[in-house]
C-alpha cells in the first residue's frame, strides 16, 4: 500500500518536473536566457555601485564579483524556490483535478527544477570565472553544496507557508513582497557581518539567510572564516517552516476548490 | 466499487457554511451506469470530485476499489499554456500509461489534428472536452466520471463517444452528471438523486425523473 503510494507520488513528481520545465522554458528561449543572466544582472549592478563608491571586496584577496556571486546564488535559490512554491497551487490548480496530484507534488517538482537550474547556472558561472582567472577553487565544496541545500530548504518552507497564507489572507502578497525586500537587503549580498556595528549584528542575527550566506562564504573562500553564523538557527527555522507548511498544506486541501 | 461511510462535505460560504452531504452512507451499484440528478448548486460536481478523490471529505470515509477517472468536465485538467500533446503526455505519465499508444489513440479519436500542437488556451470548450474524452478512453478506467460533457461535438462525434463507452460496457461503467434528461436516459441504468444533503437511488428511471422534476420545480432540460 505504502510502496504503491510512493510509486504513484514518484510518477507524479517526475511528470510535474517535466511539465514545469516545459511551462518555464518551453514557450520561448527567453526563459533560459533569464535564468542564465539573472545572477549576472545582480552582480553587474552591485559591481557598478561598488566601483562608483570606489570600494573593494570586504574579504581580502577575493575578487569582488566572486564576493557577490557567493551570496547571490543562495539568495536566488531561496527567492526563486519560495516564489515558485508559493504560486504553485494557484498556477497549477487545473492539475489538482487528477486525484493523485497533490499540491505538495507540484511544490516538490518546482523545488527540484529551480534548484537544478540554478545549480547548473552556478557551475557555468564558475567555469566562466575560472576562465577569467578570478576564481581558482572552492575551499570546502561539500559545505558549499550543503549551504545551497539549506537555502533551498528555507525557500521551500517559506514558499509552502506563503502558499497557504495566500488561500486564507488575500492581502498576503503585499506582505510577502515587503518581507522579501527586507530579506534582500539583509542577507549579506554586499557586506559581511563582521564589518557591521554590534547592534545591527544583533538585529540581523534573526535573518536565517544571513547565517547561510556567512557559512557559504566561509566554505567558499580560503581566507575567510565567519564567527557569526550558528547553523542550528537556520536549520531549526527551516524545519519549523517545513513542519508548519506540511501541516497547513494538508489543511488547505479542503479549501482548494475555492482558491 | 465505491462506498461512502458517514461522509460529510461542506463549503464555507459568506456567513456560515453550505452543506453538500450530511453523514451519507451509501454504496454505489457496481457495474451499472449511474446517472446523477440534483438541483443546481446541490453539489453534483462536488460529489463527482469526492468519488474521484480530487477532493477530500470533511468527515467520514470513502472506500474505492478499481481505477476511477478524474472528473471529465469542461473545466480544469489541462494547463492552458501547454499544447494538447504536452498535456496529454503529462496525464499519461501520472497514470503510467504508454505515451505513444495514448498519443496515437487520442489523435485518432479526438479528431483534433494539428490543433494538438497548439496551446490548450486556444481550444474551444468542445475541443477541450474531445481531448479529455479521448485521453480518458485511452487510459482504460474501470469507472468514468463524467460531468455534463457527454454531448460534445457534432452528431458524428457524439455517436463515436457513445460507441466507445458502449464497447467498454463489459469492463467499465459510467457515473454521469447531466442536466439533460435525454443524455441521462440514454446512458443510465440507475439514477441517484442528490437532494437535501442525501443520496437516494432509483432503479426506475421514469420515477427518478418525475421526482427530480418535482424537486427542481418542473424546469427540466431536454425531452423527458
Amino acid at each position: 500500500m505504502f510502496w504503491q503510494a510512493l510509486k504513484v507520488q514518484g510518477r507524479v513528481i517526475r511528470a510535474s518536473i517535466l511539465r514545469e520545465t516545459r511551462t518555464r522554458f518551453g514557450r520561448s528561449k527567453l526563459g533560459y536566457l533569464w535564468a542564465l543572466f539573472e545572477p549576472m544582472a545582480y552582480i553587474l549592478s552591485l559591481l557598478a555601485i561598488f566601483s562608483a563608491m570606489d570600494r573593494g571586496a570586504p574579504i581580502a584577496g577575493v575578487d569582488l564579483a566572486m564576493f557577490f556571486f557567493s551570496a547571490i546564488i543562495p539568495w536566488l535559490m531561496f527567492a526563486r524556490i519560495s516564489g515558485a512554491v508559493s504560486r504553485a497551487i494557484k498556477s497549477s490548480k487545473a492539475l489538482l483535478t487528477y486525484p493523485q496530484v497533490k499540491g505538495i507534488d507540484i511544490m516538490l517538482a518546482l523545488l527540484v527544477l529551480e534548484f537544478v537550474t540554478l545549480f547548473l547556472v552556478a557551475v557555468i558561472y564558475l567555469a566562466g570565472a575560472s576562465y577569467l582567472e578570478i576564481f581558482v577553487s572552492i575551499e570546502r565544496p561539500l559545505e558549499v553544496i550543503l549551504a545551497l541545500f539549506l537555502a533551498s530548504l528555507l525557500g521551500f518552507g517559506f514558499g509552502m507557508l506563503s502558499s497557504t497564507a495566500r488561500l486564507y489572507w488575500s492581502a498576503y502578497n503585499n506582505f510577502q513582497s515587503a518581507f522579501m525586500r527586507v530579506l534582500f537587503f539583509t542577507s549579506g549580498k554586499f557586506f559581511i557581518v563582521g564589518m557591521l556595528p554590534p547592534t545591527l549584528q544583533e538585529w540581523l542575527w534573526y535573518n536565517p539567510l544571513l547565517h547561510v550566506v556567512e557559512w557559504m562564504r566561509s566554505a567558499f573562500f580560503g581566507g575567510f572564516e565567519s564567527q557569526f553564523y550558528d547553523l542550528r538557527y537556520p536549520v531549526m527555522v527551516a524545519l519549523v517552516m517545513l513542519f508548519l507548511g506540511l501541516a497547513t498544506e494538508r489543511m488547505s486541501r479542503y479549501r482548494l476548490s475555492e482558491a | 466499487m465505491i462506498e461512502f461511510v458517514e461522509v460529510s462535505k461542506f463549503y464555507p460560504v459568506k456567513g456560515g457554511r453550505k452543506t453538500i452531504l450530511d453523514h451519507v452512507s451509501f454504496r454505489f451499484p457496481d457495474n451499472q451506469n449511474v446517472g446523477v440528478l440534483g438541483r443546481n448548486g446541490a453539489g453534483k460536481s462536488t460529489l463527482l470530485r469526492l468519488i474521484a478523490g480530487s477532493e477530500l471529505a470533511d468527515d467520514g470515509q470513502i472506500l474505492r476499489r478499481g481505477k476511477f477517472s478524474w472528473p471529465l468536465g469542461f473545466s480544469g485538467g489541462f494547463n492552458p499554456e501547454l499544447s494538447g500533446e504536452e498535456n496529454l503526455r503529462f496525464v499519461s505519465r501520472i497514470y503510467d500509461a504508454d505515451l505513444r499508444e495514448v498519443t496515437e489513440f487520442v489523435k485518432d479519436f479526438s479528431e483534433l489534428g494539428k490543433s494538438l500542437k497548439e496551446p490548450v488556451r486556444t481550444y474551444s470548450s468542445g475541443m477541450r472536452a474531445k481531448l479529455a474524452f479521448g485521453l480518458s478512453l485511452a487510459i482504460d478506467f474501470d469507472v468514468y466520471l463524467i460531468d455534463e460533457v457527454m454531448a460534445v461535438g457534432d452528431a458524428q462525434f457524439k455517436k463515436k463517444s457513445r460507441a466507445a463507452f458502449e464497447e467498454r460496457r463489459q469492463t467499465s461503467s459510467l457515473i454521469l452528471v447531466s442536466h439533460d434528461m435525454k443524455t441521462i436516459r440514454n446512458y443510465s441504468d440507475v439514477i441517484i438523486i442528490l437532494d437535501q444533503q442525501q443520496l437516494k437511488i432509483y432503479e426506475d428511471i421514469d420515477l427518478a425523473i418525475e421526482t427530480y422534476k418535482a424537486i427542481s420545480g418542473g424546469k427540466v432540460n431536454g425531452k423527458a
